[in-house]
């Protein structure tokens, strides 16, 4: 039997949590960092070992392990990669890596941080390759208690009430999930929890059910997405969230939502899909405009970016919505891209607050004249956010825009306008913070420039792939087109 | 005829009898916990080597078989936990040999609950279970703990009074008191007026027992006035010993009227989850609010008798097994915090992930599995519940949504506990000490709430197999 390399890609991180905090507790914090990190490469390095064994060419899944957990019930344990979840794989291993150097400046409880740092990696990643609906749940709901814990020790001035807010708004949706899960689970006959099966069988479902185990899954979904109007969980989360916390946040759990709506919605629920398009079409535009309004209304930069999370997160619905390979394909890339980009933004936002001490606009005018590094990769995130092309966000919002132009013409032309507002704060944003005149009250204060090994060379590393991404899209496009083409198949009739 | 087969109660009661004995003549009161221990440790080997067994004794009266002995693992196995926890916390009280002796008496009781093939005989064992509860309750002989037991008597024999109302209108009926030959008879009568009256008075005075609304009131007093580990005696062996009886008499005998009590308890699940977990929401206090939190937990293993069919039970028995632990833990931990501190607001508990370390972990696993969250077996029973409710359609589809929307409403009441646990700062000169005892029960409790949410198989498959036997 082939090594199982998935397995052990989830199994580094979550029995390492465990190990972390036991090597923090004898050995001290400093050591239990710096294992943490080592882990977190090494998930990385398992990960990219992964892709080098997966085949772009092939639609279907692969690098699967399959077998029976609970007979008696049908569940099953069945991890596998295929188009859709691989580019996301790699964001999670990747990405986890900048939020630990994010938090090298934590000073209280370390070894627990990076024990539940490594947890949630670990939990994500079995959100993304889990195949059989019950242990998908179980990891779904499993992001949920770290996540809370890194919100409410660690976090900012209101961080006990968002870390509630978080918990129990997302728990919630994950019931409803929990419900239509178990919907599909009766309805199968036999009975199973096997997504492979469900997939081949749920399309052939009434129109009735169809919509509404759907509609149950979306709403589950969309607080997770986050979409207008079941997003208030997310400004306050990510505000009082510490670095760490707020990148995976971004970069990360909101695309549990995106990539569930893929493989545990539309790809298995196509009738219903198309009766529930409308919904989907209206919330993505809103949310995508709404949020973009209130996102110029900030005066806190870290409020700001959460915004232009959920209007960016409109875009992927959209894409998501359209059905068709491209819009499907963009919907991706958006979460790979904005994963990215979006991580660096909470990671910039982070070092602002270290540096500066405080995260208002206003009073940090014109800071990086004193940090030019800094500067540098502020203005190539800042413009990466809003779609400049050349940079992975544009690749992602055109494929989504091209796609979604197919199924709904004047939606799209309407939500291409966002665009320019999300341009419009983004830049007047950077325009302050990068370009204005010093502010008073820092005139005279000598800011130091950012550190090479804990903040450069991260946002540094990441910057190279936001740009890699933008001028050579072939990479990811390839690695998702088959298994897409196979899910805008299920809806070519319509 | 094999007297193994009663072994396991013989055990305990022989064991209770010498702890009496020693208690007598032994000025040295750490032997007793242990003695109590050592006998129940026998007597779950005792019930262990009976497996498989599928018996009835006495003409009649008492039932060996995979439910009893089911039940009396779970009764065994939470009077360790309960006496573990006990040996540090009455230590050098006054009538500590009766404490055990009590406790034997009514884990005893449960058992034989759990075993009753007749009306009668589930009657005697109740009674014997109940007194010796009501006297546990009453033993701190101070004003609250006295209250606690006053108000547990007086509705406690209520309920027997209405248990022996329903019991004799069925026994005119029938003519008989043996449950499967009250089966045979209901199933050629059918459902008739009278039995209907008798259904309903069986429902009102167990109801009392497994603590569900309208006839909860008893439990947040008594629950909050009585020692702390008599509570969590309460919460894991008394309500699982109504349940056991419930369940027997319930799928066993009165089956030929399953359509009025299916529906009746479809109502009272539905209410009972829903102000068992809205109204902790408002409790300061930590046993109170465990003690709202038991009710809205005895609402969903209702479902079960809402919902019949293997599943369903299945998922009310594992419910039954997650309870005991994670109340009985629960209950465990905030006996240590009240032994140690005095106190019993949450806002007592902040900080203890530094005062009491092992406690707070424990604790909470224990109250992430109330709340259902996986890989807890909390989690996996509710799952069980919303399938089997689900699985069942039509209105049963609505006990699976408030199962879910109360699930979510009392997680906020659990992180509140855990907030204050990790994240709040303790008071100054608060020293816990963590004793073998509870540490011993605690972490056991703790090791099986995650061994057997990790892996459920075999016991599904075995519950499975109870429910189905139940129902034929």
């Amino acid at each position: 039997m082939a090594f199982p390399i998935l397995t052990t890609m989830l199994a580094i991180p979550i029995i390492g949590s465990l190990a972390v905090y036991i090597v923090g507790r004898l050995w001290g914090d400093k050591r239990a960092r710096k294992s943490a990190l080592a882990l977190c490469l090494l998930t990385f390095l398992v990960s990219v070992w992964a892709l080098l064994e997966f085949d772009f060419s092939i639609p279907g899944l692969q690098l699967m392990e399959k077998y029976t957990w609970v007979k008696s019930v049908g569940i099953s344990y069945i991890l596998a990669v295929d188009g859709i979840n691989m580019p996301l794989v790699l964001l999670t291993t990747f990405i986890s890596l900048p939020a630990m150097a994010a938090s090298w400046t934590i000073d209280e409880r370390i070894s627990l941080h990076y024990s539940l740092l490594l947890l949630i990696e670990g939990a994500l990643l079995g959100v993304f390759i889990a195949l059989d609906l019950f242990l998908f749940f179980v990891f779904w709901e499993i992001v949920l208690v770290p996540m809370y814990f890194l919100i409410g020790i660690w976090g900012g001035p209101r961080r006990k009430y968002s870390a509630i807010k978080f918990f129990i708004y997302t728990h919630l949706g994950g019931l409803l999930i929990l419900l239509a899960i178990i919907a599909m689970y009766f309805k199968m006959q036999p009975h199973t929890f096997s997504l492979l099966e469900i997939t081949a069988v749920a399309p052939t479902f009434s129109a009735g059910f169809q919509t509404i185990v759907l509609l149950a899954l979306f709403i589950g979904f969309a607080i997770k997405m986050p979409i207008f109007p079941f997003h208030t969980w997310l400004p306050d989360a990510h505000v009082e969230a510490p670095t760490a916390g707020s990148i995976h946040l971004a970069s990360l759990l909101l695309k549990m939502g995106g990539y569930a709506l893929i493989r545990v919605g539309i790809a298995i629920l196509p009738v219903g899909a198309v009766n529930l398009a409308p919904l989907m079409v209206v919330l993505a535009l809103i949310s995508g405009f709404y949020a973009a309004f209130c996102a110029m209304a900030q005066r806190d930069i870290k409020k700001l970016i959460a915004y232009s999370s959920v209007s960016h997160m409109g875009y992927a619905l959209l894409g998501i919505a359209a059905f068709n390979t491209l819009g499907i394909i963009g919907a991706i890339y958006q979460m790979v891209a904005h994963g990215l980009i979006t991580g660096m933004l909470f990671f910039i936002a982070g070092s602002i607050h270290h540096h500066v001490g405080t995260r208002i606009i206003d009073d940090i005018k014109g800071f990086t004249k004193m940090m030019p590094t800094f500067q540098a990769f502020i203005v190539v995130v800042f413009f990466g956010a809003f779609g400049l092309p050349g940079l992975a966000g544009f690749v992602a919002e055109f494929f989504i825009f091209v796609g979604a132009f197919q199924t709904y013409r004047n939606a799209t032309i309407l939500i291409v306008f966002s665009v320019v507002v999300t341009a419009a704060y983004f830049l007047w944003t950077l325009q302050k913070v990068a370009f204005d005149d010093l502010h008073p009250s820092l005139a005279g204060r000598k800011l130091h420039d950012i550190d090479f090994w804990t903040e450069a060379v991260p946002i540094g590393i990441t910057v190279l792939l936001i740009v890699l991404f933008g001028i050579y899209p072939a990479f990811l496009v390839d690695m998702m087109e088959p298994a897409v083409l196979q899910v805008a198949a299920l809806f070519a009739g319509s | 005829m094999d007297y193994s087969l009663i072994a396991p109660e013989l055990i305990l009661a022989l064991f209770s009898l010498s702890v009496l004995a020693v208690d007598f003549y032994s000025p040295e009161k750490k032997i007793l916990p242990r003695l109590s221990i050592a006998g129940l440790g026998i007597s779950l080997l005792s019930v262990l080597a009976l497996f498989g067994s599928e018996e009835v004794l006495f003409g009649g009266m008492w039932i060996v078989d995979d439910y009893a002995i089911y039940f009396k693992l779970l009764f065994l196995l939470a009077g360790i936990l309960v006496v573990l926890a006990s040996s540090d916390y009455i230590a050098g009280r006054k009538n500590e040999g009766e404490y055990y002796v009590l406790l034997i008496w009514a884990v005893l009781g449960a058992m034989w609950v759990a075993s009753s093939g007749d009306l009668i005989n589930l009657f005697v064992s109740f009674e014997l279970a109940g007194i010796s509860t009501y006297a546990l309750a009453g033993f701190f002989k101070d004003e609250k703990s006295s209250e606690a037991a006053m108000k547990y008597f007086i509705i406690g024999t209520m309920s027997s009074a209405l248990f022996l109302f329903g019991m004799s209108i069925i026994y005119g009926l029938t003519g008989t008191t043996n449950l499967s030959a009250i089966r045979q008879s209901l199933d050629v009568i059918g459902a008739n007026p009278l039995a209907l009256l008798g259904v309903a008075s069986l429902i009102a005075g167990f109801g009392f027992e497994m603590a569900i609304v309208p006839f909860h009131m008893w439990v947040p007093d008594t629950y909050q006035g009585a020692p702390t580990t008599v509570t969590a005696f309460l919460a894991s062996v008394v309500e699982a010993m109504a349940f056991a009886a419930v369940f027997r008499l319930f799928f066993g005998s009165l089956g030929a009227m399953q359509m009025s009590w299916s529906m009746a308890f479809v109502v009272l699940a539905l209410i009972t989850m829903t102000l068992g977990n809205v109204v902790a929401l408002a409790q300061a206090n930590m046993k109170r609010m465990l003690a709202y939190s038991s009710i809205g937990h005895a609402g969903y293993v209702i479902i079960a008798l809402a919902v019949i069919s293997p599943l369903g039970i299945a998922g009310g028995l594992l419910h039954i097994l997650g309870s005991i632990l994670a109340k009985g833990g629960a209950f465990i931990a905030a006996a240590l915090v009240v032994r140690q501190t005095g106190l019993e607001l949450i806002k007592d508990y902040s900080g203890l992930r530094k005062t009491a370390p092992i406690t707070a972990l424990c604790m909470t696993i224990f109250l992430l599995s109330l709340a259902g969250i996986p890989p807890l077996i909390g989690f996996v029973s509710k799952f069980v519940l919303v399938s089997a409710a689900i699985e069942a359609g039509g209105i049963m589809i609505w006990l699976a949504i408030f199962l879910i929307v109360n699930s979510a409403i009392s997680l906020y009441f659990y992180t509140m506990v855990m907030k204050q646990m990790h994240l709040g700062e303790p008071k100054e000169g608060v020293r816990i000490h963590e004793s073998g005892g509870f540490v011993a029960a605690m972490l056991a409790a703790m090791i099986l709430t995650i061994a057997i949410g990790l892996y459920p198989e075999p016991l599904i498959r075995f519950l499975l197999a109870i429910g189905g036997g139940l129902l034929t």
